[in-house]
């Protein structure tokens, strides 16, 4: 940039002495050579300057997105973890609903077979308490018929008729013990078989959730999507980052317009007044693609 | 495996830029600063897909890289982008001519970018 401030540092051409054109036309153009120096030097400041810091804000932008790229994937991780974990817990959790159930079944059943057995067990027992007390009856006849000899049979067989009635008494208030534990126990298969049922419709609704949560999450919809989203603004950014090249070609470019305008100042000097023959070095035109704009072959 | 692509440019910045946005997508990058350095990658390393490369550099250009590339019988399918400020048709002319397979203007696009690398190397 061909500044103001150059220019008035220096004297003006038209106030050097006459006479002295020679001089000040060779004074002219070492001050536009270098002046030319001075834009080239600082095009290459520039240059070097916003390559530091472009670079700088491309290394950011990097780590902005291998910084979500690692999070999305680590939250991946840890939701994959979590929901293997939480089918492991569902599973286990069934198994072991499962295999109570099975035991509280088996122990109904067994108490049912027991009380089977009790009550085979008082049958047999009521069996004896009916033969004690005819035992005892014949006895009683026995000892009447003996008279005053059969005294003692006569005591014995009153012991073994209460005997009999303690244990057939007994026998009875066990039958209907077992007979409302019978009554009791069916309730409480059906409570359990009831509860079985729930508790497996809870875990099937509990398993597809798990498992649609674990569908999404495969997908990777949510965090993929930000990702992209990421990258996308990323992209953005990237664009608004090449702005040196653009801007050193212009600046480049500044310098060759100088070069013409050194060229044009020469002639002037060297007395060549048709500036309008002065060639144009530029390149012949025509369509050129726009910034950005893919053109393929 | 990822695809690999040699991004020629003298700006670093322009190769950080272009080697961001293609890694993001999943590119393998790697990178020369001219176009002899592209020249010499090009022939060590025969898994490169594909190559973007700018034109004015020092050295070699990016134009003469394109036909010293394309003059070798085994590069011809190699697809070369170039991504250049420069916009002349002569030019373009030119590097389609040498077996170049297209042509961007920087500032680049680097989603268009991304889509026409993915297009080039069959992504």
């Amino acid at each position: 940039m061909l500044g103001a401030s150059w220019f008035a540092t220096r004297p003006a051409v038209d106030t050097a002495p006459a006479g002295c054109a020679d001089g000040a036309h060779s004074q002219v153009m070492a001050e536009i050579a270098e002046g030319k120096e001075r834009i080239a030097a600082r095009v290459e400041d520039l240059k070097v300057l916003t390559g530091r810091e472009i670079l700088a804000c491309g290394d950011v932008l990097s780590s902005i997105v291998d910084n979500v790229r690692a999070l999305v994937s680590e939250t991946d991780r840890t939701v994959q973890a979590s929901l293997a974990r939480s089918e492991g817990l569902t599973s286990r959790f069934v198994t072991e609903m499962q295999e109570d159930l099975l035991a509280q079944e088996t122990a109904v059943t067994q108490v049912l077979l027991l009380a089977d057995g009790i009550e085979d067990a008082i049958d047999a027992i009521n069996g004896l308490a009916q033969s004690s007390h005819m035992l005892a009856i014949n006895a009683s006849i026995e000892a009447a018929r003996l008279g005053s000899h059969g005294r003692g049979v006569a005591v014995i067989a009153d012991q073994m008729r209460e005997m009999s009635k303690t244990v057939r008494t007994t026998a009875d208030t066990v039958r209907s013990s077992i007979g409302a534990v019978r009554q009791g126990l069916p309730p409480v298969r059906e409570r359990a078989t009831s509860m079985h049922e729930r508790t497996r419709s809870f875990i099937d609704v509990v398993a597809e959730q798990v498992k649609s949560t674990s569908l999404q999450t495969d997908a990777g919809s949510a965090g993929s999507g930000r990702l992209d989203a990421v990258i996308e603004l990323s992209n953005v950014a990237l664009s608004h980052l090449q702005f040196q090249d653009p801007l050193v070609q212009k600046l480049t470019s500044m310098n060759r317009d100088l070069d013409v305008l050194e060229g044009r100042v020469r002639r002037v000097l060297d007395g060549d007044v048709d500036l309008a023959a002065a060639e144009d070095d530029r390149s012949p035109g025509g369509v050129e693609p726009a910034p950005g704009e893919v053109m393929l072959f | 495996m990822a695809k690999t692509i040699l991004v020629v440019d003298d700006s670093d910045t322009v190769r950080q830029q272009v080697s961001m946005a293609l890694k993001q997508a999943g590119f393998a990058i790697t990178e020369a600063a001219d176009g002899q350095e592209g020249l010499a990658m090009i022939d060590a390393n025969r898994n490169i897909a594909m190559v973007v490369c700018d034109v004015n550099m020092p050295r070699m250009n990016g134009l003469e890289m394109v036909e010293s590339v394309k003059r070798k019988a085994e590069n011809k399918s190699l697809p070369i982008l170039m991504l250049t400020t420069e916009g002349q048709p002569s030019m373009i002319k030119r590097a389609k001519e040498a077996g170049a397979v297209g042509w961007i203007v920087k500032p680049f696009n680097a989603t268009q970018l991304v889509q026409t690398a993915k297009h080039l190397t069959n992504v």
